[in-house]
C-alpha cells in the first residue's frame, strides 16, 4: 500500500487514487474537502437544508461505490457536482411520493413536545435581514429547473457549457433558462429594489 | 444582578448551572415546569458524562446496561458491554438531581415559572416570566429546548424537519440488564427497549417517516407487554443541521437549544453535558479578559461540528442499509463500538473508516 504522510496536503488525484485502493481515510479527506461545496450545492437546488443534508449522505455514499471507476486523470469536483445534482433531480422526481414528517401530525405527545413555531417571525427581526438572504429567498421560489440552472451559473461559476454537460441538456436550453430565471428574479426582487433605490 | 441566568433545567441548563455555582458564580436557573417532571427519553447514558459532571452513577439511580442485542426481524445479535460503560436513567430523576446539586452549590431556582420575554440594556439583561416576575443577569444561558426562545431571541434560526421519537414507560420489575436495539422496522431510524429501575422504556425513533405510522410500528414491540393504559408520548429530537448562531455577546445556547443532538445515535444527553461544559470555559474565560460571549459558537464548532457531520454520514450508511450492515454485524463488536462511542473512545472518523474497510465497494 501507497504510505501517505498528511493526508490534508495531497492533492485530489493521489486522494482519489488511494481512495481506489481502498484506502479509507483517502476517503475521508475527500468527504472533508468537499463536504460544504456539495452540502451548499444540494440545500440550494433541494430548497432545503434538510433535504441537501440528506443528498450528501447519498453523494458521498454514491462516491464510494464509483470511484474505483473514476478516471483518475480527470478534476474531482465537477464530477460530484453531477453527482450531487443528479441525486437532486432523482429526489425531486420522486418527491410526489415522498412522506414528510409533520410535527402537527403527532397526536400523543402532549407533555413534552416544545416544537419551533414557523410562523414566529418578530418585525424586529427583519432589520436584520441581509440583502443576500432576500436574494437566496427569491432564488428558493424559482422552479426547480430555473434554480438549479442559476445556481450552477452564478455560485458555482459554471460555463454554459459545463452546465449543459452537468444537467445534460443543451447549451440552447441552458442559456434560455438562465434568461428566465434572471427575469423571475428581478420581478421577485423588485420591491425590495425599488425599497433599496428609494433615497428617501 | 445574577452573574449567569439559565433557562431551563433540562441536562444541558442544570450541568452548565452546576459547572458555573462550582467556580463561585451567582446563578439563577428558570424552569417552566415544577421539578421533578417528566420527559420522554430513552435514558441512554455513558460513565463519560458521568466523569464530565463529577457525579457518580449512583447518585442519579443509574442503571448499569451489561448487554446490548441488535434484532433485526427474528434474528438477534448478542453483544457484551465493559462493565459500567453504559447507563440508563429516568429523566426526571436525572434532571431533578443535577439542578438539586447545583442549588447545594449555591444556584437559586426559579420553577413553574415560564420566559415570556428577554430585554437586553446597558450590558445587562432581565428575563421576564408568565408571573409577572423580572430578573436581571449578566450572562445568560438558552437551555430551553428544540422550539428555544432564548435561540429565537439571538436570531438563531432552526426550521428543520425535525425527526420525532415515541415511546412508553411501562412499570417493569427488575428487568435484565440488556438495551436492544431493532433494526428494519423504520427506513431511517430504530426502536429499542431500554431497560431503567422498575421500567423498560420501549420507543421508536425515526427521521422522514410519518408519524402518523409510528405507533402502529412501535405496537410490534409492544405486543409481549401490557400497556394499554400507558400513553404513547412523543419529543422531537434535536439533529444537527450545520452550524448557526449560538452565541451573542452576552448568550450561549446549550443542548437542544443548540440542536447538537448525535444523528446517529439520536443521543442528546453526552452533547449536552459537553455544550454546558464549554459554556462554563467561555463564560469564565471572557469574564477574565472581559470579552464577549460570541466565541462559543466556533468554540463549540470547533470541538463538536465535524464529529456530528461524520455521525450523519455514517447514519446515512447505516440506517439506509440497515438488512446488509446487520449482516455485517458478524465482524465487528457493535457491543464495544457503541461503548466506545458514547464515551468518546472511539470517534465518528474512526467508526467511518471501520466501516469502509467493512463494507466492500460495490455492496451498497
Amino acid at each position: 500500500m501507497y504510505k501517505v504522510g498528511n493526508y490534508k496536503e495531497q492533492d485530489d488525484t493521489t486522494l482519489i487514487r488511494l481512495a481506489q485502493r481502498g484506502d479509507e481515510k483517502a476517503f475521508e479527506e475527500i468527504v472533508n474537502r468537499y463536504s460544504n461545496r456539495i452540502i451548499n450545492l444540494a440545500v440550494k437546488i433541494m430548497g432545503s437544508t434538510d433535504d441537501g443534508w440528506d443528498i450528501a449522505q447519498e453523494v458521498f455514499i454514491s462516491i464510494w461505490k464509483n470511484i474505483r471507476s473514476f478516471d483518475s486523470s480527470k478534476t474531482l469536483y465537477p464530477w460530484i457536482r453531477k453527482i450531487t445534482v443528479n441525486a437532486c433531480y432523482e429526489e425531486l422526481r420522486k418527491r410526489g411520493r415522498r412522506v414528510e414528517s409533520s410535527l402537527d401530525d403527532v397526536e400523543d405527545g402532549e407533555p413534552s413536545i416544545d416544537i419551533p413555531d414557523d410562523k414566529y417571525s418578530p418585525e424586529d427581526a427583519f432589520d436584520k435581514i441581509e440583502l443576500n438572504e432576500v436574494i437566496e429567498k427569491a432564488l428558493e421560489t424559482l422552479p426547480e429547473h430555473y434554480r438549479i440552472t442559476l445556481w450552477l451559473r452564478v455560485v458555482e461559476n459554471l460555463t454554459y457549457e459545463e452546465i449543459a454537460e452537468t444537467l445534460n441538456i443543451n447549451i440552447g436550453t441552458v442559456k434560455s433558462r438562465i434568461n428566465m430565471a434572471r427575469k423571475l428574479m428581478r420581478d421577485r426582487l423588485k420591491y425590495y429594489l425599488e425599497v433599496k433605490d428609494d433615497p428617501s | 444582578m445574577h452573574d449567569v441566568i439559565v433557562v431551563g433545567a433540562g441536562p444541558s441548563g442544570s450541568s452548565s448551572a452546576l459547572f458555573l455555582t462550582r467556580r463561585g458564580l451567582d446563578v439563577l436557573i428558570i424552569e417552566k415546569k415544577r421539578l421533578p417532571r417528566y420527559k420522554v427519553c430513552a435514558g441512554g447514558t455513558s460513565r463519560y458524562i458521568f466523569e464530565l459532571l463529577d457525579v457518580p452513577p449512583e447518585c442519579f439511580d443509574a442503571f448499569s446496561i451489561e448487554k446490548v442485542k441488535v434484532c433485526y426481524g427474528d434474528r438477534v445479535k448478542e453483544y457484551n458491554l465493559p462493565s459500567n460503560s453504559i447507563f440508563t436513567l429516568h429523566r426526571d430523576q436525572f434532571d431533578y438531581r443535577l439542578t438539586q446539586l447545583a442549588c447545594q452549590g449555591g444556584a437559586k431556582l426559579v420553577e413553574g415559572e415560564e420566559t415570556i420575554g428577554i430585554e437586553e440594556e446597558n450590558g445587562s439583561l432581565t428575563v421576564k416570566t408568565n408571573l409577572g416576575h423580572k430578573f436581571r443577569g449578566r450572562y445568560l444561558i438558552g437551555a430551553d429546548g428544540i422550539g428555544s426562545k432564548v435561540a429565537r431571541f439571538i436570531g438563531g434560526r432552526f426550521n428543520y424537519r425535525v425527526p420525532l421519537a415515541i415511546q412508553k414507560d411501562i412499570p417493569y420489575r427488575n428487568p435484565e440488564p440488556a438495551i436492544s436495539l431493532f433494526m428494519g422496522l423504520v427506513s431511517m431510524g430504530y426502536g429499542w427497549i431500554f431497560p431503567k429501575n422498575n421500567t423498560l422504556s420501549i420507543g421508536l425513533g425515526a427521521y422522514a417517516f410519518s408519524p402518523k405510522k409510528m405507533p402502529e410500528v412501535l405496537s410490534r414491540l409492544l405486543k409481549d407487554f401490557d400497556h394499554r393504559d400507558i400513553p404513547i408520548l412523543a419529543h422531537p429530537i434535536a439533529f444537527y443541521r450545520g452550524k448557526k448562531k449560538l452565541a451573542t455577546r452576552n448568550i450561549i445556547l446549550v443542548g437542544d437549544s443548540a440542536h447538537i443532538t448525535d444523528p446517529f445515535s439520536g443521543e442528546g444527553i453526552r452533547n449536552a453535558v459537553k455544550s454546558a461544559k464549554i459554556a462554563e470555559e467561555t463564560i469564565l474565560e471572557c469574564i477574565k479578559k472581559n470579552r464577549p460571549l460570541s466565541i462559543y459558537t466556533e468554540k463549540l464548532y470547533s470541538i463538536m461540528a465535524r464529529e456530528l457531520f461524520l455521525a450523519w454520514m455514517i447514519s446515512g450508511v447505516f440506517y439506509r442499509f440497515q438488512d446488509k450492515i446487520f449482516n455485517l454485524m458478524d465482524r465487528f463488536d457493535m457491543g464495544t463500538i457503541l461503548s466506545n462511542l458514547l464515551n468518546e473512545k472511539t470517534s465518528y472518523s474512526q467508526l467511518l473508516k471501520k466501516l469502509l474497510r467493512i463494507i466492500p465497494f460495490g455492496l451498497l
